[in-house]
């Protein structure tokens, strides 16, 4: 009996002011509060909403036979709380019905995995506390910020009490091949299905399904995970995935053979049928530290990590948390540049190379208030 | 092809665009007569009208490249030039003007009938002619041949001019753009201006961007620095059309808060002196420098020189000098106005009227170096698709289409 597993990952950065480099030491505002209110609205409105209702008409439907697993990033609960109650609404209904799993991953979409394991545990153990408090439970899968997975991620989340960890597809990459979890001690890595999970946004969902269905007849465990980051910008990818939600479960439960399941239950389905080292696997280094700016930039903000301990400040520990967000150095890729890349649409700022300046910018200022200077002067 | 510089006699963008324009359209199998202005120096031998002169050829390459027959022109015409300046040159002529025409105007009358003698001598398909200066004598060449005719739009008198514009000159252009059987523009911003400024129906108009040749003066290397810390560079003519101004203003903040940076103003122009009094008024002093107008290897030094270029152009319609400097590992700001800016994505870009961003930018390069390493890398795989090539490509499109698709 194939199995589906569903995972969205569902975040929104705050949106970065533009902080020109004579801003540095006048003491200004990080962050937009007004775009960044009016990026949730769009965001909520355009993907989030509709989307959570359609997860719960379906399960209503399917009388819980669709499930599916979200992680909500903490900071986009954070901004919910403020800005969005509806949607918290919505995602305290789905967690009610208890066909829905909720991963824990990073509070701050964070890349802390690759530079310190002090925060990236930090991290994890917030963004635990944060859906324990707002939707009363206790997440025991774990998903890296988009999926960054190798053996001291592994290690870290089951020391950590996590029972399970989906992951960026490390293998099995090959057409036809199986998605099998694979175990490392009491911890089972459920990895990515890459190329499905891609297909599933870029095909006419009828023809998806079809495919799934010819293509698979064994206990295959089908992981597809996708990223909502910017959904409600680019309206292409949330039409997609609605289109996907609308179509593909349906299809795929009137065949009796086909059966989605939550990533804990796909791990207790079966023991893990061999034991792997987890290799690196997600888009990791190459997608967010592909060149100089995303390396300078990622270097120069988790080296401040000692002095915004040192300072004892809550604001500046969240302030740096929240500059931690993955986007902000997605933000940077140069790559595609010249052939024009489409999702540049979706950034705030018009180059990658803006993007850099005003992330450093805030950087040098940020650097100047920890320190307890009124003002830096470079 | 009707063109106004050749090297080495180049004063501008204009003839180093010619210049491999022709070539890569001449390695391509396509035979150029080019055709030139060209005054003779004090002392050479006079009168060599109509014949191949030497002089024109790059001296390094012995000639011209194959395929292209240079046809100089004897006339004190020059691109960039304006009613007033021909007056100029013309009496600083020695004591005899020549033939020469008494004014601008009837001189370019003179100069097409040159073009209608060449244009019945020489065989071929297509007149292309750069610039409104061309326009008689490609409409003359038309008239004597019945070939098609491109023109080539570099420039508008509204971009040069910054508003002052010359009616006569004006009327040229536009009965050039009325006339032509088609029409290259080098951007898309240039595109929009034939439109706006001419009401030329856009579907008659190409682009075709311009393009830097490949290895060609390679970046010097080991160039010492004359003095400590960083090189900001300008490089062009010192006049509005380049937005000096904001250049001169960008400084006097980017040297509030990085005291070591040294400003270099090179070229010349009609707003030099306007420009070093206003330096000198901000108490820039050794920090903001003058060159005056600099050639050939003195360009490559400079670029060699310097931490980075910016072109702060009011309105540009390619603007070559930006890949020059990339070419040269130097890492460049240019104005979101400008043509280049369509083709370039790894240069930072400003509006030219915005002092504060172009400083702020400016900071940014010299206080981040991952910055400026970033934007050469990928600068230089970006430049390796900005060719002549490419060019000459649609070029051939536009003559296919002129000549009704042989």
């Amino acid at each position: 009996m194939p199995t589906v597993v569903l995972h969205f990952d569902v975040h929104l950065p705050l949106r970065l002011r533009k902080f020109g480099f004579f801003d540095i030491g006048r003491g200004g505002d990080y962050f937009d509060g007004e775009g960044s209110r009016a990026d949730l609205g769009r965001f909520a409105e355009g993907f989030a909403l509709p989307a959570a209702a359609l997860m719960l008409r379906l399960i209503r439907r399917h009388r819980g036979r669709f499930r599916v697993s979200l992680s909500v990033s903490g900071m986009l609960l954070e901004q919910l709380k403020k800005g969005q109650k509806p949607l918290l609404e919505s995602f305290r209904r789905l967690a009610d019905t208890g066909c829905v799993e909720w991963v824990c991953s990073t509070s701050h979409h964070s890349l802390a995995s690759l530079f310190s394991e002090a925060e990236f545990r930090r991290q994890i153990a917030l963004h635990r506390r944060m859906i324990r408090a707002l939707l009363g439970l206790t997440p025991v899968v774990f998903r890296n910020t988009a999926g960054i997975c190798d053996e001291a991620v592994a290690r870290i989340a089951r020391s950590m009490g996590f029972r399970v960890i989906l992951a960026g597809g490390a293998f099995d990459r090959d057409e036809g091949a199986l998605c099998r979890p694979w175990g490392n001690g009491a911890l089972t890595v459920l990895p990515r299905h890459d190329r499905l999970s891609d297909e599933m946004v870029r095909q006419d969902p009828g023809a998806f399904a079809g495919r799934l269905a010819e293509g698979f007849g064994g206990d295959e465990v089908i992981s597809l995970v996708t990223e909502c980051g910017r959904f409600g910008w680019d309206d292409a990818g949330g039409r997609a995935v609605m289109r996907f939600l609308e179509t593909v479960p349906g299809l795929l439960l009137k065949r009796r053979n086909w059966r989605f399941c939550t990533p804990s239950e796909a791990a207790a389905l079966r023991a893990p049928e061999r034991t792997a080292r987890p290799l690196p696997s997600g888009p990791g280094r190459e997608a967010f530290l592909s060149n100089h700016l995303q390396r300078d930039a990622a270097e120069t903000l988790f080296a401040l990590e000692g002095r915004v301990r040192r300072a004892g400040s809550r604001r500046h520990l969240d302030t740096w948390r929240r500059l931690q967000a993955s986007d902000y150095l997605e933000a940077m890729c140069t790559k595609g540049l010249s052939e024009g890349d489409p999702a540049r649409a979706s950034h705030p700022f018009a180059s990658p190379y803006d993007a850099y300046i005003h992330t450093m910018n805030i950087l040098k200022d940020f650097s100047g208030r920890i320190g307890g200077e009124s003002g830096v002067r470079p | 092809m009707f063109g106004w510089e050749f090297p080495p006699a180049i004063s501008g963008g204009l003839g180093t665009a010619c210049f491999g324009m022709t070539k890569t359209l001449a390695q391509r199998g396509h035979r150029i007569t080019f055709v030139v202005p060209f005054l003779p120096q004090p002392g050479s031998p006079s009168h060599v009208s109509l014949m191949a002169a030497p002089g024109f050829a790059d001296a390094d390459e012995g000639g011209p490249p194959a395929g292209i027959a240079v046809r100089p022109v004897e006339s004190p015409l020059r691109p960039y030039m304006a009613p007033p300046a021909y007056g100029l040159l013309r009496k600083s002529l020695l004591a005899s003007p020549g033939p020469y025409g008494p004014d601008l105007f009837s001189e370019l009358g003179r100069y097409a009938e040159a073009a209608g003698i060449i244009a019945r001598q020489a065989p071929f398909d297509v007149i292309h002619a750069h610039e409104w200066l061309s326009v008689p004598a490609a409409l003359r060449a038309r008239g004597v041949s019945g070939r098609p005719f491109v023109l080539h739009v570099h420039a508008l008198e509204f971009d040069r001019s910054g508003g002052a514009v010359d009616a006569r000159i004006a009327a040229i252009e536009r009965q050039g753009l009325l006339e032509a059987d088609r029409v290259i523009a080098v951007s898309h911003f240039t595109k929009r201006r034939i439109a706006e400024c001419y009401g030329i129906d856009p579907g008659k108009v190409s682009v075709v961007h311009n393009a830097v040749s490949r290895g060609e003066a390679a970046g010097t290397t080991g160039e010492s620095k004359p003095f400590g810390g960083k090189i900001v560079l300008f490089l062009g003519r010192i006049t509005h059309q380049k937005g000096p101004g904001t250049f001169v203003e960008a400084a006097a903040k980017v040297l509030r808060v990085l005291p070591d940076v040294t400003f270099v103003m090179a070229g010349s122009g009609d707003l030099m002196p306007q420009m070093i009094e206003r330096a000198a008024e901000l108490g820039l002093g050794s920090r903001f420098l003058f060159t005056g107008f600099l050639r050939g290897e003195e360009v490559e030094r400079m670029y060699a020189l310097s931490d980075l270029y910016v072109m702060p152009s009011v309105s540009e319609p390619f603007g070559i000098a930006p890949l020059e400097a990339m070419r040269a590992d130097v890492p460049v700001i240019i104005s979101r106005q400008s043509g280049v800016a369509e083709v370039l994505h790894h240069a930072l870009q400003v509006d030219f009227w915005d002092v504060d961003e172009l400083a702020g930018k400016i900071c940014a390069v010299l206080s981040y170096e991952a910055l400026a390493r970033e934007m050469v890398e990928r600068g230089r795989e970006e430049l390796e698709t900005i060719t002549w090539e490419r060019a000459a490509r649609l070029i051939e499109d536009v003559y296919r289409e002129v000549t009704g698709g042989q």
